[in-house]
């Protein structure tokens, strides 16, 4: 198939529906290992569709196209291969499991990427001793460790809780689906410090805003725009600025 | 089988008189005349109530009549020799317990703590005896407890119980003593001795009096040694006496082979200011069905009755509660939880009643049910019977399946499939299992529960 490429993304034509509407209508778009790309556009646009998409959930049909991750095709993986290989999506709508300790489930989470590495599983003390420093560097308290999955969470907790993971599970690609809604401004710093600490040179992400104030703190590398299930437009930082101004009206797809 | 004088009844295959006829001279308490008495007199109410059919409301969900038509003979004895080892799986780790154990419906003093049963062996205050070993005046509280019985077409089974019962623990709290470990009764049917086929039925009877201001925690633990045996059938009753401001812990894991039957019932009497919480987990038997009843007798005791069914393959099992407000500011608790899989069915019947003038009563009632296949199967189905004004009784049940969105949110962080169901499974069960007090038997519990998740959800 395809021959071994260095972008850690890479969507050629993709095209997915959700029952029979279909959503994106030919998506190409290339990430290359250690740049943080934006993903802008309007409501409906099928942002949070090419975020589901890419992190494998039921209920999405591809009806065409490819997304390469590393060169391997992403699409044929179920979800937790996915994660495993280092995809990560950080939820605009984190789930609430009552029951489930964060501290339990980030574990198994971490040991399941771990064996999979066949590397050695994480211990609880070492374990503990990891999650503690990285909820320090968030500003976040201890007990979240033994709380129930994000019940109870306020919504910037939620969101302080999906870098939280993604900090610990050190993904190669990192999807944040609109992680600046319902943030206020003092989250919103802090998320993004979080997210800027973990920007590296093996490590790309993918940050999906409807705002352009999110970039004001993580600058992103390259600027695309999605309308009608296409990217439309690609810009350096400046554009998300210019679409502040213009609004997305100007951009039929 | 031909219906009996009750329509709504079996008539008792002739196998049942036969056996009777043939061991009752040899059952304990033989020669004590109340005691022989009242077990004759147990014998002829099953034979007039016959074995109840699903047109008793008690029994509707239960179908007793593979096992009335079956041919009924008492469990043959364990195997002399049985290995510490085949028993350490059921038990609590650490050496925190004081351990008696039963197999096939016989107190085994080699299985047990040493000297269990002798004078010096538990606190002060405390003493345990098994029924085949004891004297006269034990004896004579159980011929009692067994005289003043009801004739009642759903109670056939603790009738055929007291005329039967081989073996069992009578074990006195005196007033104000206090256990200071759990006390694990365990009763185990070894399956080896005889061919698979064949089987046998044990009877249990255990008599728990715990007098004024006593504390204690007793766990009774069913289970299977030896591969599955169709015809293994446990029938057990746990009668228990809370004394005045005396508080009781009774936790009961019954986690039997497969294809084994299991009928048992708690019935609780509680006085004033007495506090009684029960815990019940079943996973184990082709038909299960245990029974817990509270008689709040005394004013402002308290009772938490909760229970927990894990079912997967073809089993069915049953919890049903009964739980009666005869006195005024008490409190009663229910909370039941069922996750079932393949195609197995698990019932919850609850029942509140309050008595007129136990006014200010609490008495609550909640299930959860969670199906994990497409043809498992769970019944809900409460009861109130409230006959005073001024109380309070509220009931709930909620039926659902695994929510997929947790499904992937779990797997989208790397959990497999599998994984992430048995994490949401364990979360379903995790505040009945962090409600034991008790460090060593939560450990138990929850041992127990890993065990069955360990086995996959897909049976």
């Amino acid at each position: 198939m395809s021959a071994p490429t260095s972008a850690m993304l890479e969507i050629r034509d993709l095209q997915a529906q959700v029952g029979n509407k279909v959503i994106l209508k030919g998506l190409s778009l290339t990430v290359p290992a250690g740049e943080v790309h934006a993903i802008m556009g309007p409501n409906g646009s099928g942002k949070s569709t090419l975020a589901h998409v890419l992190a494998g959930r039921e209920g999405y049909t591809v009806t065409g196209g490819q997304a390469l991750f590393q060169g391997r095709d992403l699409l044929d993986m179920p979800p937790e291969q996915r994660a495993r290989a280092g995809v990560f999506l950080a939820f605009q709508y984190p789930v609430e499991i009552p029951g489930v300790p964060n501290a339990t489930f980030l574990k198994a989470a971490i040991n399941a990427a771990r064996r999979e590495r066949g590397e050695t599983e994480l211990d609880a003390i070492e374990f503990l001793k990891r999650a503690k420093a990285t909820l320090r560097k968030l500003k976040m308290d201890d007990s979240v460790l033994a709380r129930a999955l994000n019940v109870g969470f306020s919504g910037g907790e939620k969101k302080r809780n999906e870098i939280f993971q993604m900090a610990m599970l050190e993904p190669k690609l990192a999807i944040l689906d609109e992680t600046d809604s319902g943030l206020d401004i003092d989250a919103l710093r802090i998320v993004s410090e979080g997210v800027n600490a973990l920007r590296a040179a093996d490590r790309s992400m993918l940050i999906i805003t409807h705002y352009q104030r999110l970039l004001d703190y993580i600058v992103p590398d390259k600027v695309h725009v999605l309308s009608g299930g296409r990217i439309v437009k690609t810009g350096d930082k400046d554009l998300a600025v210019e679409l502040e101004r213009t609004g997305y009206a100007g951009l039929a797809a | 089988m031909v219906a009996v004088a009750h329509p709504t009844a079996l008539r008792p295959a002739p196998a049942f008189g036969e056996a009777f006829a043939r061991v009752r001279g040899t059952l304990p308490g033989a020669r004590t005349t109340a005691l022989s008495r009242a077990r004759e007199e147990a014998f002829a109410r099953f034979v007039r109530v016959g074995v109840p059919t699903s047109r008793i409301e008690e029994w509707k969900y239960t179908n007793l009549a593979p096992l009335a038509a079956s041919p009924f003979r008492l469990a043959e004895p364990g195997r002399a020799e049985i290995r510490q080892s085949e028993v350490a799986h059921f038990r609590m780790a650490g050496l925190c317990e004081h351990l008696l154990v039963f197999v096939n419906g016989r107190f085994r003093p080699d299985l047990s703590d040493p000297d269990i049963a002798d004078d010096g062996a538990l606190p002060k205050g405390i003493t345990v005896s098994p029924l085949s070993t004891a004297a006269e005046p034990e004896l004579g509280t159980v011929a009692s407890a067994l005289a003043d019985s009801e004739e009642y077409p759903a109670l056939a089974l603790e009738a055929l119980n007291g005329a039967f019962a081989t073996d069992g623990a009578l074990i006195e709290i005196g007033a104000g003593a206090k256990l200071d470990r759990p006390l694990h009764l365990l009763f185990l049917f070894d399956t080896l001795p005889v061919p698979p086929a064949v089987g046998g039925a044990q009877f249990l009877r255990t008599l728990i009096v715990a007098e004024e201001g006593s504390e204690a925690t007793i766990v009774e633990g069913y289970g299977t040694l030896g591969p599955a045996a169709p015809g293994a059938w446990t029938n057990a009753v746990t009668e228990i006496h809370v004394g005045r401001g005396a508080k009781l812990r009774h936790y009961k894991m019954q986690i039997e082979d497969h294809q084994a039957a299991h009928t048992s019932s708690t019935v609780a009497t509680l006085t004033a200011d007495a506090e009684y919480n029960h815990f019940v987990l079943a996973s184990g038997g082709h038909l299960a069905r245990q029974e817990v009843r509270v008689n709040i007798a005394g004013r402002n005791a308290k009772t938490n009755v909760r229970g927990l069914t894990l079912a997967r393959g073809h089993q069915h099992i049953e919890h049903r509660t009964d739980i009666h407000h005869d006195a005024e500011g008490a409190c009663s608790n229910q909370f039941f939880k069922t996750a079932v899989t393949g195609r197995a069915h698990g019932v919850f019947q609850g029942k509140i009643e309050v008595a007129p003038g136990a006014q200010k009563t609490d008495a609550r009632q909640n299930s959860r049910n969670l199906l994990l296949s497409d043809r498992a199967v769970a019944d809900s189905k409460p009861e109130l019977i409230i006959n005073a004004d001024d109380v309070m009784c509220s009931h709930g049940s909620a039926t659902g399946d695994l929510d997929p969105n947790e499904v992937f949110y779990l797997r989208s962080r790397g959990l497999d499939d599998a994984e992430a169901r048995a994490l949401l499974v364990e979360a379903f069960a995790a505040d009945l299992i962090d409600a034991i007090s008790e460090e060593p038997v939560r450990g138990h519990f929850r041992n127990q529960f890993a065990r069955w998740l360990d086995a996959g959800l897909e049976a």
